[in-house]
């Protein structure tokens, strides 16, 4: 018994010598191999490297400049913020609001500032301890046109090919970003 | 005869895919591929946001240990950085060293301008493109003077791979260039197993080669930098960060360097970076740079995996223990 064929005609060369095709299912497991080690050295995001800083002390410190490379084809990001006690004198705010990250990526408006919930280490026992510390995970909440300052992912660029995101981070003592969304259909890079 | 370098990722479409064949494509656009790897494979090098005091109206250096790639690539510099007062000038300055020997350090110059900051209290970006650091290079010196008037306050050192394109030769990394004329000429060349190994070796040679800093915390380099453990409990952590290291599994091995100093005595384990409840790695607070190893346990799972790292300082009696640098860097694949 045979089957029919499946044949892509759309894949196959009309003109190219049939020996040029010797083994055609040992050369499509080796070629996508070949094609995704590039691509995936490509596509893979950086490492989001853990900053440690002291962003709570004084007033002049609370708000951190800096910017990460982003790897193509990323969407979305999101933040992991720490807060700490003593290390640097002052304790974090007793009552915790949000952090306030900004990306340019995300829009320079007001309504553009991301917020993200702040650590709670405010605990009379745990006080006790020197440089008590807690890190937590920016919101997973996407919206891109936001019409007040909110809990988001952070936008940045799709591109085929790295850029520098300029950021900025509010009251924390460690920052670290990590693409949480990139590209559903590559072929749209 | 070609070597030609994509601006872009070159994305093989889904058609082209389904039963391909030996012929010139797709496998000519994973090759190319290569080639773009060796220019825009771009993890930093170098990301600090520097523990410095706010306000400075000091010239301020910034010691980092790194570890560039054996290729002697060129980098792009940035310096983020803060005046009180408009339109100050700060001579911005970075050099590399081979051998660390502290403040007797024997620096090589890779760039030194005079910046003209903007309005007051606005962020001044500078970059200086495509710097060689070469292979042996063991630290970068980042110096910023103070303003003529008013205050600086620095806040980010970044450092990436801006390569050139790349040429016919084999890289001390491992890498190896795609021409096209291995592929296109007239006769046809054919296609042997060569090219495709060439796609593995050559991209893993180059995420591989480009280590990924993964954790910082970097000071003034001086005797009263803004953190010292000289007080307190003898040995104390400091605050959490966490690293994320994409789609990894189970183990990796991060690549530690320490410059650090004490006032007195004793140096041996003042320094340690820790996963948070996991494996602790110490170091001595020489003054040299100390090397040493953390295995780390992922955590979590895909884009968001990640490991808890923390540094600790340790001191004794009298004695101020003064980080001015700890660093890791990512391998992936270690």
């Amino acid at each position: 018994m045979r089957l029919p064929t499946v044949r892509n005609w759309k894949s196959q060369s009309m003109s190219a010598a049939l020996t040029e095709d010797a083994t055609p299912p040992a050369a499509a497991a080796l070629l996508l191999q070949a094609i995704a080690w590039a691509e995936d050295v490509a596509l893979t995001p950086y490492v989001g490297c853990a900053h440690v800083f002291d962003g709570l002390t004084e007033t002049a410190v609370e708000t951190k400049h800096l910017a990460v490379v982003v790897a193509p084809g990323a969407v979305h990001m999101r933040a992991a913020l720490g807060v700490s006690y003593a290390p640097f004198g002052v304790d974090p705010p007793s009552n915790p609001t949000d952090h306030a990250i900004t990306s340019t990526a995300s829009g320079a408006g007001a309504d553009d500032v991301i917020k993200a919930a702040m650590a709670i280490v405010f605990d009379f026992e745990s006080r006790q301890f020197w440089s008590l510390s807690q890190v937590v995970l920016s919101s997973d909440t996407v919206d891109d046109q936001p019409a007040a300052t909110k809990r988001r992912q952070i936008e940045v660029q799709t591109l085929a090919a790295p850029y520098v995101e300029p950021m900025s981070v509010t009251q924390a003592t460690s920052f670290a970003v990590a693409v949480s969304q990139q590209l559903a259909d590559l072929e749209g890079l | 005869m070609a070597i030609v370098t994509p601006t872009a990722v070159g994305i093989v479409p889904q058609w082209q895919m389904l039963l391909p064949q030996m012929v010139a494509q797709p496998l000519q656009t994973a090759l190319r591929n290569l080639n773009y790897l060796h220019r825009f494979h771009r993890p930093a090098l170098l990301s600090a946001v520097v523990n410095a005091d706010p306000l400075l109206t000091r010239t301020a250096e910034y010691h980092v240990p790194v570890m560039p790639s054996a290729d002697g690539l060129r980098y792009t510099f940035e310096a983020r950085f803060i005046c009180s007062n408009a339109t100050q000038t700060v001579n911005l300055s970075w050099d590399y060293c081979t051998t660390y020997a502290g403040g007797a350090t024997a620096w090589t110059n890779l760039a030194a301008n005079n910046v003209v900051t903007g309005g007051a209290g606005t962020l001044t970006t500078r970059t200086d493109a495509d710097l060689t650091v070469p292979a042996n290079a063991v630290a970068l010196r980042c110096t910023l003077t103070a303003p003529g008037a008013g205050t600086r306050t620095d806040h980010h050192l970044l450092v990436y791979p801006t390569p050139s394109a790349a040429t016919a030769t084999a890289y001390a990394s491992g890498f190896r260039p795609f021409d096209d004329g291995l592929f296109l000429s007239a006769d046809g060349a054919p296609v042997h197993t060569e090219f495709l190994n060439r796609c593995k070796r050559s991209a893993a040679a180059i995420v591989q080669d480009r280590k990924q800093m993964a954790f910082s915390f970097v000071q003034e380099f001086r005797t009263a930098p803004r953190l010292i453990r000289s007080s307190s409990v003898a040995e104390g952590p400091y605050p959490i960060g966490r690293a994320f290291f994409p789609n990894q599994k189970g183990t990796t091995t991060l690549d530690v360097r320490v410059i650090a100093g004490v006032s007195a005595g004793a140096t041996a384990g003042l320094v340690s970076l820790a996963q948070v409840g996991l494996a602790k790695t110490a170091f001595a607070a020489s003054g040299s740079i100390e090397s040493g190893t953390l295995n780390v346990q992922i955590q979590g799972s895909g884009l968001l995996a990640y490991a808890d790292l923390q540094f600790w300082l340790k001191y004794v009696a009298g004695n101020a223990t003064r980080p001015w640098a700890i660093v890791a860097f990512y391998t992936p694949g270690a």
